[in-house]
């Protein structure tokens, strides 16, 4: 990026004519790309009349979304800011049985109340970052798994709720082909959001001071960043998006339990998306959601859905760890072969 | 002869930059040298790139000809060559005489350490009275003698200290000088950091400044104390003061 | 309202249980500052491996330790040299082998359940159900000689620490890596034995978990937490921390799942970790600063 705006400026001032340096031309073009790709997507639905395998390519389209904005959002915290946080599926529970309980008992469609849900966790995580980024560190990673675990034993124990056994919510009044559609679009709009958010953070100063955390907490308090409430903010902000897909998603069930929502295994797919496509980058984690969600879907049509697929997730992560640290995105850039399409930072 | 060889040695921290660009420098054996320089300067580096804490990049490190470059601390250790770090790095829960008991831990011998430990109490009255202290309740001048008598231990063929002044008030300092000194009239050679470079200098043979990872300047520890060049630059334009600058 | 001594006695000889449990995991982190994740599926491994011993060898959980302890020391020692080591010139340690860690728990979890399948197992020993009557008190056989083995096994460590090389090298490790490096300890073949004592702890504790506890492949959470919450709160690195975390919040959660509901035998644990990071982050026996 930095390079193409270089680049750009030494064209302008070698040649002071009318044509647009070509720095900013490929920056032009790539969005252009973009938009293109998102109004497809957009149009995917409409083949409905057409399309064969119509019910299964919305269903995984919009799963692929979910994790995208899912791991988009952990990133904001967990990639930039460098806090690792193991229990950030409690957003994506406090959201689905906001929103689910307000439609069981109040009729309010979670569709309107997705943005409401998305707040609310805004504000859960501001209470909660508050005391667990008294931490930092391993005492922090550790905080964040008690703290979905007593959330889980939380769910599991208000009856009002539906405790351990579960809340269904009414159905959604439509026709049994188009069902998925609004959840497709819902999904979409979340992970467009969410991307949009960590672009906007990472490319503005409070994204650097975050970013500044990651690398030397020490040295940003020095240098006048007030870290706890940069960090307090990432936490609080990285919840919006996921409380807003936990709606979206518990009412795509109809039916919400704990352990949907309150495993480890879940937080482990954020954390890995985030590490495979490239952590602290904008596309990293929506690459790495689009290939693990590509990649459970081999796995499960191959294997069903049992436990090795857990035990192929961790060797994943592992291997991701060991050697390729970096991710997708960030090893690409390294070898300076980064396509500009996936250059977003 | 030269006991110390460094050769062109380039290192740095993980994958930083360079902190060392290049340093040449010789240690004559039963001599002191200190290497004094400004902030930054790598003095710190160039100890623990002999240490082996650090990674050296290039050029070579060898103690007694034989060549230490890329081993790790323990094994530096084994050739002879002792550090004391700039933060002392002692043992916080254990005492003094457990301190000391840790600094044997590679004499292997239970019976031989344990002279030594012995020995070392007897040079060192401040440390036997306080033998069954802990180490974090010493005062940051009985730390800094706890490190100097754990190398005291292990009598190397090669002392490295850092910044052993660092944190302490002027009369302490005092002390751990003549502790230094001590260990000059015992024959064993000293390589000394300071960034106090009077007081280094003072009980040195050899002076050697760096900066910028660079060897600038060396000689005699006297005729660079008073090279109007150095003077300025790193010891900066002082009037005598009282008990300062007088000869050792 | 039963008996306050039997719940108190209950919740220490359960504390002594949980107590060697976490000792690995706190002297792992000790030593290396790894925290290993992984530690509950450790003992989740050793509890089938003990559970098949007793199953079709008849051999009893308690001597099954001598089987276990030892294989998972090697496997420790080989699991650190392949993965944790690799780490350790890297700038985010600290986050890289938690994550690690973590994903080695869900292979071995994966593992275990594609092999075994997610059925509830648990050593049906003569001992876990007879107990001794003292007055209006009954004291568990198993759950009593459970205790005795882990104070021997504490006991063990303490000895292993205190009066042997490569334990003294590794206390010293432990309270400062740098000073242990200057004066000549290999740190990096000491983190790998510490590692692999952790390990065998963890797989020791497991053989205990055989005929104690039921469990299944994806009970090494509940296990992680728990141990998590304890290591912060005794003190990270802390082996008497941890003894005394131990018994102490088991006592507390044996009273609160008595006067409350059962929920509390976990929940206790997790909130006591909260307080402590609120009010005293470094722990009860923690350190707030080196020299």
């Amino acid at each position: 990026m930095a390079d193409e705006l270089a680049q750009g400026s030494g064209v302008a001032s070698r040649q002071p004519s009318a044509e647009r340096p070509a720095g900013t031309r490929r920056v032009g073009s790539r969005n252009a790309l973009l938009s293109c790709a998102v109004l497809v997507l957009f149009c995917v639905p409409l083949t409905y009349p057409v399309l064969t395998t119509y019910s299964y390519t919305l269903q995984i389209m919009t799963t692929a979304f979910m994790w995208i904005a899912l791991a988009s959002s952990w990133n904001i915290i967990g990639g930039y800011a460098g806090y690792i946080s193991l229990g950030h599926n409690v957003f994506l529970a406090a959201g689905a049985y906001f929103a689910g309980g307000v439609f069981a008992y109040q009729g309010v469609s979670p569709f309107i109340m997705a943005p409401v849900a998305g707040l609310l966790c805004v504000l859960l995580g501001t209470l909660v970052g508050a005391i667990t980024l008294r931490t930092s560190g391993p005492a922090f990673i550790i905080s964040t798994i008690a703290l979905m675990l007593i959330a889980r034993i939380l769910f599991d124990n208000w009856d009002y709720l539906g405790g351990s056994n579960g809340l269904s919510v009414p159905l959604l009044d439509l026709e049994t082909g188009l069902i998925k559609v609004p959840f497709y679009y819902g999904m979409l709009l979340c992970a467009i959001g969410a991307v949009y958010l960590s672009y906007r953070v990472r490319h503005s100063k409070f994204g650097l001071g975050l970013r500044a955390i990651a690398e030397d907490e020490v040295k940003a308090e020095v240098a006048g960043i007030d870290t706890r409430a940069y960090k307090i903010a990432a936490f609080a902000l990285s919840g919006f998006f996921i409380g807003v897909a936990g709606a979206l998603w518990g009412y795509s069930l109809f039916y919400l339990r704990p352990e949907a929502f309150l495993t480890l295994a879940v937080a482990a797919d954020m954390v890995l998306m985030a590490i495979v496509g490239g952590r602290a980058t904008v596309a990293g984690p929506v690459i790495g959601a689009i290939l693990i969600v590509a990649f459970n879907e081999i796995s499960v049509s191959q294997f069903g859905n049992s436990e090795i697929n857990l035990a192929i997730t961790g060797v994943l992560l592992m291997g991701a760890l060991l050697f390729f640290p970096a991710g997708v995105v960030g090893a690409l850039r390294e070898r300076r072969r980064l396509p500009r399409i996936l250059d977003w930072d | 002869m030269a006991l110390l060889e460094l050769d062109d040695v380039r290192a740095g921290y993980g994958s930083g930059p360079d902190i060392l660009n290049g340093v040449s420098l010789q240690v004559q054996e039963s001599s002191t040298s200190c290497v004094i320089g400004p902030n930054g300067a790598g003095k710190s580096t160039v100890l623990k790139a002999i240490m082996g804490l650090v990674d050296v990049r290039g050029g070579e490190v060898s103690v007694g000809g034989e060549r230490l470059t890329g081993q790790r601390p323990d094994q530096v250790l084994a050739h002879g060559v002792c550090f004391v770090p700039q933060d002392r790095s002692l043992f916080p829960e254990m005492t003094v005489r457990e301190n000391l008991s840790m600094a044997g831990y590679s004499l292997g011998r239970r019976r031989k350490a344990e002279a030594r430990i012995d020995e070392a109490l007897d040079a060192f009255p401040v440390l036997a009275e306080r033998r069954s202290q802990r180490a974090r309740t010493l005062s940051g001048g009985q730390q800094q003698m706890l490190a100097l008598a754990r190398a005291w231990i292990l009598k190397p063929r090669l002392l490295l200290v850092d910044e052993p002044s660092m944190g302490l008030a002027p009369q302490v300092t005092k002390q751990v000088f003549d502790v230094i000194r001590r260990f000059r009239a015992l024959g064993m050679t000293v390589l000394l950091v300071e960034q106090n470079a009077r007081q280094g200098l003072e009980c040195s043979d050899r002076g050697i400044v760096l900066d910028l990872g660079r060897k600038r300047f060396e000689g005699a520890a006297d005729s660079i104390l008073t090279h109007p060049e150095v003077r300025e630059l790193y010891l900066g334009k002082q009037r005598e003061r009282h008990g300062n600058g007088a000869a050792p | 309202m039963t008996n306050a001594i039997q719940i108190a006695v209950l919740g220490v000889l359960l504390g002594g249980v949980y107590a060697l449990m976490a000792s690995g995991l706190t002297m792992i982190y000790g030593v290396m500052q790894i925290i290993n994740l992984a530690h509950g599926a450790f003992m989740i491994v050793a509890a089938y491996v003990a559970f098949f011993l007793y199953r079709d060898s008849g051999i009893d959980p308690f001597l099954s330790i001598l089987i276990t302890a030892p294989a998972f020391f090697v496997a420790g020692l080989i699991v650190y040299t392949l993965l944790f080591s690799r780490l350790v010139d890297s700038p985010r340690f600290g986050e890289m082998t938690v994550l690690l860690s973590f994903g080695l728990a869900l292979a071995l979890e994966g593992s275990l359940g594609a092999g075994f399948s997610g059925i509830y197992h648990r050593s049906d020993v003569s001992y876990s159900t007879s107990t001794w009557d003292i007055g209006s008190i009954f004291i568990p056989k198993g759950q009593a000689y459970g205790f005795v083995a882990c104070l021997g096994l504490f006991g063990l460590l303490w000895a292993f620490l205190n009066l042997t090389r490569p334990g003294y090298a590794i206390r010293a490790t432990m309270q400062n890596r740098g000073a242990a490096q200057v004066v000549g300890v290999n740190v990096t073949r000491i983190s790998t034995i510490a590692f692999g004592i952790g390990a065998a702890l963890a797989g020791a504790a497991g053989s205990l978990m055989s005929f104690l506890f039921t469990f299944h492949p994806a009970a090494h959470w509940q296990w992680i937490a728990l141990l998590l919450s304890l290591i912060v709160v005794g003190g990270l690195g802390s082996l008497a921390g941890v003894f005394v975390a131990g018994i102490g919040l088991a006592v507390v959660a044996a009273f609160a799942t008595d006067w409350l509901s059962p929920t509390w035998s976990y929940l206790t644990f997790y909130l006591a970790l909260f307080i402590v990071l609120l009010v005293r982050p470094q722990g009860l026996f923690g350190k707030a600063a080196t020299i």
